[in-house]
C-alpha cells in the first residue's frame, strides 16, 4: 500500500522533472545547426512528451493566457521560429541532464514510446473523426502529454510506484481507479492538474483529465478526450510501449456512437502505427543529422 | 492626436549626405493627445532628440514609451533620453513579454558598465517596466491602446492608439505571414497554410480602418525576394494591406538604411505613378522623415 500523496508537492515536483528521451539532444543539435528548419525542429520536440508540455507551458504562460496555444507548429508560426527555437533549448538543455535510473516495472524509454504512439494514433483517429486541420496538431499534442501525471506520480513515489504498477498484479479495476484507492488521486486528474497549472489551453486540459472518462468531459471538448482514450486503449491492445497491465476497460458502446466512430474506423487509421513508431526513434537517434530522413 | 517622427530608419543609423532629407536615424515616435500623457514609439536614436525636446515642455510630466520589441534599433537609443535622468519625469516602458528575461533585465544589459557609463539603477526619473503580450492598455484617462503580435524573428507588437475617436496604428518590424512547415507532412502543411491565412487576416482587421498606419516598407519588392524571414516588408505588400484594410492614410516607415534619398522618392513617385485609382480604394501615402508632424 503506498502512502497518500500532497498533490501540491507532487505539482511543483514536475516542475524539476528530467526529460525522458533522447529528443533534448536531438533538439540541442538542432538548435546549433543554422540549416535546421522549423518542421526539424517540431518534429524533435514533439517526440518527447514532458519536452512538449515544457515548451506550451512557457509558450502559454508566457505569451497567451487562457488564450491558450495547443499545437508546437502554431506557436512557431505565431511567434516566430527563433523564439520557439530558443525556448526549446532551453528546456531541452535543463532536460538533458541525467535522468534517473528506471525502476523495476518503469521505463523510461517504454513510457516514452507508449506516449509518442498514442500522439501519432489519437492523430490519426483525428482525421478518421474529419477534425479541422487547424485543430489535429492539437489531438497530437493530447495523446502526448496524456500521461504526464504518470510521469510525476512514478517519480514521485520512486520505487513504490512499482507496488502500484507491478505487472503480476492484476487489478480488478481499472489501473486509474487503483490509484484513485490507494493514493487518492488518479493520475489523469493529476494530469489535468499540471494542465491547469501550466495554463494549457482548456481543450487540452480537459481532454488529459479525462482520457479515461471522455464523456465526462465537458461537451466541447469530448471529441478530444474520446480520441486520446480510444488511441491510449489501442496502444495498450497492439502493445506499444507498455509493460503493465492497465486493465483499461472497453471502449464502452456510447464512446463509439458520441462521435459515430467504430473499431474499423480506427482499426484502419493504426494501420501504419508500429512503423511510424519505429522511424520516430530513428529520427531521435539520428543525432547528426539536420534533416529528417 | 499629433504624429512627430523623430527616427524612420530601420537596422542602423544611417546619417550622411545621401539621407539627410529623410534623416538617419532609427525608430521613434511621438504622439501626443491633449491633456494626457505623453506617448512614445520606439526609443531608437530618434528619441536622444526627442529628449531634449521634452526638457523644454513643462506640461509633460508622464511619458509612456512602448517598444515594439528590443532588438539594437528600437532601443539604443533609451540611455541618451534625458527625461530619464531627472526626478521631474514618471516614465513607463512597455515591450512584448519575453519568456526568460523581463523588460527590466533586457534593457539593463545594454546599460551594463561595460556598454553604458550610468545604469539603470542610477537614472532619476520614476521608472517602470511592463511587460505586455496582446491586450489593451488604457493610458492618461481617455487613451487606449491596443496591441497585436506581429511576424519578426523575435516576439514584435504592433500598436494601436485610439483617442477622441481617431485611431493611428504603428506596425514596423512585420512581414507577411508564410507557411513555415511548406516541407512537413500533410497536416503540419495544411494547418501552416492555415494559420498563415488566419494571420493574415488578424493583421488586416487590426489595422482596419485606422485613420493613418505608419508601417515598416523597409524592401522594394525585389529586394524582399531575397530577404524572406527577415522581418520586413516590401512597399507593395505594405501598400496592398494599407488599402485592404481601408485605412485613411499610410506613412511607409523604417527605412533601409542603404536607401537614399533619391530612392525614397522614387519609390513613392512609383506608388502614386500606378493606375490605383482612388475609385479602387487608393490610400494616400507619405514618407516618414524626421520632424513630419501629421495631425489626425
Amino acid at each position: 500500500m503506498v502512502n497518500k500523496i500532497e498533490l501540491s508537492a507532487l505539482v511543483d515536483f514536475i516542475e524539476k522533472m528530467p526529460g525522458f528521451s533522447p529528443a533534448a539532444l536531438k533538439i540541442i543539435s538542432l538548435a546549433n545547426n543554422p540549416k535546421s528548419s522549423p518542421t526539424d525542429l517540431v518534429n524533435a520536440v514533439t517526440m518527447d512528451p514532458n519536452l512538449t508540455a515544457k515548451v506550451l507551458k512557457l509558450v502559454n504562460s508566457a505569451y497567451f493566457g487562457s488564450r491558450g496555444v495547443a499545437s508546437v507548429n502554431r506557436a512557431v508560426m505565431l511567434l516566430g521560429f527563433n523564439t520557439i527555437k530558443n525556448i526549446a533549448l532551453s528546456v531541452a538543455v535543463a532536460s538533458s541532464i541525467k535522468v534517473r535510473d528506471n525502476f523495476k516495472w518503469f521505463s523510461n524509454n517504454q513510457f516514452w514510446e507508449h506516449n509518442l504512439a498514442c500522439a501519432i494514433a489519437s492523430r490519426n483517429i483525428a482525421k478518421a473523426m474529419n477534425v479541422n486541420p487547424m485543430e489535429i496538431e492539437e489531438y497530437f499534442v493530447a495523446g502526448l502529454v496524456h500521461d504526464i501525471g504518470k510521469g510525476a506520480l512514478i517519480y514521485k513515489l520512486g520505487a513504490d510506484s512499482d507496488a502500484l504498477y507491478n505487472p503480476d498484479f492484476e487489478p480488478e479495476h481499472a489501473r486509474h481507479e487503483v490509484e484513485k484507492e490507494q493514493l487518492g488521486v488518479s493520475h489523469e486528474e493529476i494530469s489535468g492538474m499540471i494542465a491547469k497549472k501550466w495554463k494549457f489551453p482548456d481543450s487540452l486540459a480537459a481532454a488529459i483529465a479525462h482520457h479515461h472518462n471522455p464523456l465526462e468531459a465537458p461537451e466541447q471538448h469530448r471529441k478530444l478526450a474520446l480520441a486520446v482514450r480510444i488511441a491510449d486503449h489501442s496502444c495498450h491492445n497492439l502493445k506499444i510501449g507498455i509493460q503493465t497491465s492497465m486493465n483499461l476497460g472497453n471502449i464502452k458502446e456510447e464512446e463509439w456512437s458520441a462521435f459515430s466512430l467504430t473499431p474499423e474506423d480506427v482499426e484502419k487509421s493504426l494501420s501504419g502505427l508500429p512503423e511510424a513508431v519505429e522511424s520516430a526513434r530513428d529520427f531521435l537517434m539520428d543525432l547528426d543529422s539536420g534533416k529528417k530522413k | 492626436m499629433q504624429i512627430q517622427y523623430w527616427g524612420v530608419r530601420g537596422s542602423i543609423p544611417s546619417p550622411g549626405p545621401d539621407t539627410s532629407q529623410f534623416g538617419g536615424n532609427t525608430p521613434c515616435v511621438e504622439v501626443r493627445n491633449s491633456n494626457e500623457p505623453l506617448i512614445i514609439m520606439d526609443a531608437g536614436t530618434g528619441i536622444r532628440k526627442l529628449g531634449l525636446d521634452i526638457l523644454k515642455d513643462p506640461a509633460v510630466k508622464e511619458i509612456h514609451i512602448l517598444l515594439s520589441h528590443t532588438h539594437w534599433d528600437h532601443i539604443q537609443g533609451l540611455p541618451f533620453f534625458a527625461p530619464l535622468f531627472s526626478p521631474k519625469y514618471t516614465i513607463k516602458l512597455y515591450g512584448p513579454v519575453h519568456y526568460s528575461k523581463n523588460l527590466e533585465q533586457i534593457l539593463s544589459q545594454q546599460m551594463d558598465y561595460t556598454y553604458f557609463p550610468v545604469r539603470v539603477e542610477e537614472l532619476a526619473a520614476n521608472l517602470s517596466f511592463h511587460d505586455i503580450t496582446e491586450q489593451e492598455l488604457t493610458i492618461g484617462s481617455t487613451v487606449r491602446v491596443q496591441t497585436k503580435f506581429v511576424n519578426h524573428p523575435v516576439v514584435c507588437l504592433s500598436y494601436k492608439v485610439i483617442a477622441n475617436g481617431k485611431s493611428f496604428v504603428y506596425l514596423t518590424d512585420h512581414e507577411p505571414y508564410r507557411n513555415l512547415f511548406e516541407d512537413g507532412d500533410e497536416i503540419n502543411r495544411e494547418e501552416g497554410r492555415l494559420v498563415a491565412e488566419e494571420q493574415t487576416a488578424a493583421i488586416v482587421k487590426f489595422v482596419e480602418g485606422a485613420d493613418l498606419l505608419s508601417m515598416d516598407a523597409q524592401y522594394t519588392p525585389e529586394e524582399y525576394k531575397s530577404r524572406i524571414g527577415w522581418g520586413h516588408s516590401s512597399v507593395d505588400y505594405t501598400y496592398n494591406l494599407a488599402r485592404d484594410a481601408g485605412v485613411s492614410e499610410l506613412v511607409l516607415f523604417h527605412h533601409d538604411p542603404d536607401r537614399t534619398d533619391a530612392e525614397l522618392q522614387r519609390i513613392l513617385s512609383g506608388l502614386q505613378d500606378r493606375s490605383w485609382s482612388p475609385a479602387s480604394g487608393a490610400v494616400p501615402v507619405r514618407l516618414a522623415r524626421e520632424r513630419l508632424v501629421i495631425t489626425l
